[in-house]
């Protein structure tokens, strides 16, 4: 048995963003699932993401959890990659009030303090 | 199949309690639930309990067991459910099915939660346990980020402003100067709404529910049983639930929650009613945006006009469809566990015309949602005056 994460987790410390393609219906998804949640097939490919995307909404985090208060404020964004294809991750920019909703941005990685990979986006 | 009534409603005073634990704000609420029934402890079979994390906020898990114990030594079958938030509404609907399926006769359902003991750092910690914390929890999002993130979406997509969201906070302060168990009882200007201190942009501080501690319980019985008993019942006539990602940003729509409509969808079909018969309702408004997202999911309004209804006053207590009379979470508070519990009492007392200084006039049918993480459970249930 494995679990449908690692091979994301893995793609990550390649700085690579996987997803799920469904080879029934075609449609792309994260995260990482045993069926496709659109039409419940179990034969899904592995696939990997441009490292480009269109930012759909975004929020500057002021008010921090624990780990992260030292590093507030900053932006957390949900990047559209292709295909209606989404995902959650930080927005690093020097000019947070230019940033808006429709922005190109390129993905990073970065490695966090428990040196797991971790993606980012910027401009 | 069973219909199912609550006869019995018992809250704490929502806020800080700072010598009470889970154990005793629920305790507090039941034993009021069940003097509100004109029943004895000994007439219930069994007890369902909502709770997010004693575990975490307490270090006490098997908290169900507890509320059971507490009682007496009759040895009650006690069952607690977490679905994050929306924790206090499913232990419901579990209630509900084990008298529907006549399983049980009398159940005591409430839930409890005791937060403030906790720091604010360390309550945004615990209540991150419940969004992903592999592809949303590593990026320092939290639940108002989450929120923020809907809101700006809905703003940019329909307009909505950053006036809509504070005007949603600012009814819901007046409606809790009239409720004596709320949180807070102090009225709030648009202006100092708009002004307050930022938590996640675009949210600040009078769009979030606070920390609270606090307790609520029912007790729900069968037809068979009201015949003896000197009480005004109130009806379920309809439970809907549904689930979805847990991950916003791989939901459908970021403006829109998809849970509560399917969920709505299932209550108003069991119900035979659509959304033009309720009377009132009490929405999950952890985050003044949640509760235009909501009326919106939940057919009162069209999708993109849920911050143009509160502008008009629809939503008013005064209004054509008074929403979170009581409140809301954000102004009578947001004990996790309770929440879901307390939004059907409010229903309870709005129909039996109990509700004192906010009573409304005539109601008939009240819907209460409650909604777990970012709107990945929501659970709807419609209450219904007995003819």
């Amino acid at each position: 048995m494995d679990s449908i994460l690692n091979s994301f987790i893995d793609g990550l410390k390649n700085e690579k963003i996987l997803y799920n393609r469904c080879n029934q219906c075609e449609k792309d998804f994260l995260p990482p699932a045993y069926h496709c949640p659109t039409c419940g097939n179990d034969k899904l490919e592995i696939k990997e993401a441009k490292k480009e995307g269109t930012i759909e909404t975004f929020t500057v985090v002021h008010v921090a959890p624990t780990d992260f208060i030292e590093e507030a404020p900053y932006i957390v964004g949900i990047v559209q990659l292709n295909n209606n294809l989404r995902i959650m991750a930080r927005i690093k920019t020097t000019q947070i009030e230019n940033i808006r909703i429709g922005d190109k941005v390129k993905a990073a990685f970065d490695k966090n303090k428990q040196d797991v990979s971790i993606l980012f986006f910027t401009f | 199949m069973k219909r199912v009534f609550v006869i019995g409603v018992g809250l704490t005073k929502f806020g800080k309690h700072e010598h009470l634990s889970t154990r005793d704000l629920f305790f507090h609420a039941s034993k009021k639930a069940i003097a509100d029934a004109k029943i004895d402890i000994n007439d219930v079979d069994g007890i369902y309990f909502g709770n997010l994390s004693s575990d975490r906020f307490e270090h006490q898990a098997h908290t169900a067991a507890i509320n059971a114990s507490n009682f007496s030594s009759r040895n009650f079958p006690s069952t607690r459910i977490e679905d994050a938030c929306a924790s206090g509404g499913v232990a419901v609907a579990q209630a509900y099915l084990a008298i529907k399926s006549g399983l049980h006769d009398t159940i005591l359902v409430g839930g409890a939660e005791k937060m403030t003991n906790l720091s604010t750092p360390e309550v945004t910690d615990v209540l991150g346990t419940c969004a992903d914390n592999i592809f949303e929890l590593p990026h320092g999002i939290t639940f108002p980020g989450l929120y923020a993130l809907m809101a700006r979406a809905h703003m940019h997509k329909y307009g909505t402003t950053k006036e809509h969201l504070s005007m949603v906070a600012v009814k819901n302060h007046f409606n809790a100067l009239k409720n004596p168990y709320a949180q807070f009882h102090k009225e709030i200007t648009l202006e100092k709404a708009m002004n307050s201190v930022i938590v996640s942009d675009p949210l600040n501080l009078y769009d979030c529910s606070p920390i609270t501690d606090g307790g609520a319980a029912l007790i729900l019985t069968t037809e068979e049983k009201i015949k003896n008993l000197d009480v005004t019942p109130v009806e379920i006539v309809g439970v809907g639930q549904a689930s979805d990602s847990i991950s916003l940003a791989n939901r459908k729509s970021l403006t829109s929650i998809e849970a509560n409509k399917i969920a709505s969808k299932r209550a108003y079909n069991m119900a035979e009613i659509t959304p033009k018969n309720i009377d009132v309702a009490e929405v999950h408004d952890c985050f003044t945006i949640a509760e235009i997202i909501t009326t919106e999911d939940l057919g009162f309004f069209e999708e993109g006009k849920g911050g143009k209804a509160v502008e008009e006053g629809i939503t008013s207590i005064d209004g054509d469809l008074p929403i979170n009379t009581d409140g809301g979470l954000k102004a009578k508070g947001h004990p996790i566990g309770a929440t879901g519990v307390a939004q059907i009492i409010e229903l309870v007392h709005q129909i039996r015309g109990t509700a004192g200084d906010r009573q409304l006039n005539g109601v008939k049918y009240g819907l209460a949602q409650n909604m777990g993480g970012s709107g990945a459970t929501s659970v709807v249930h419609i209450l219904k005056e007995v003819d």
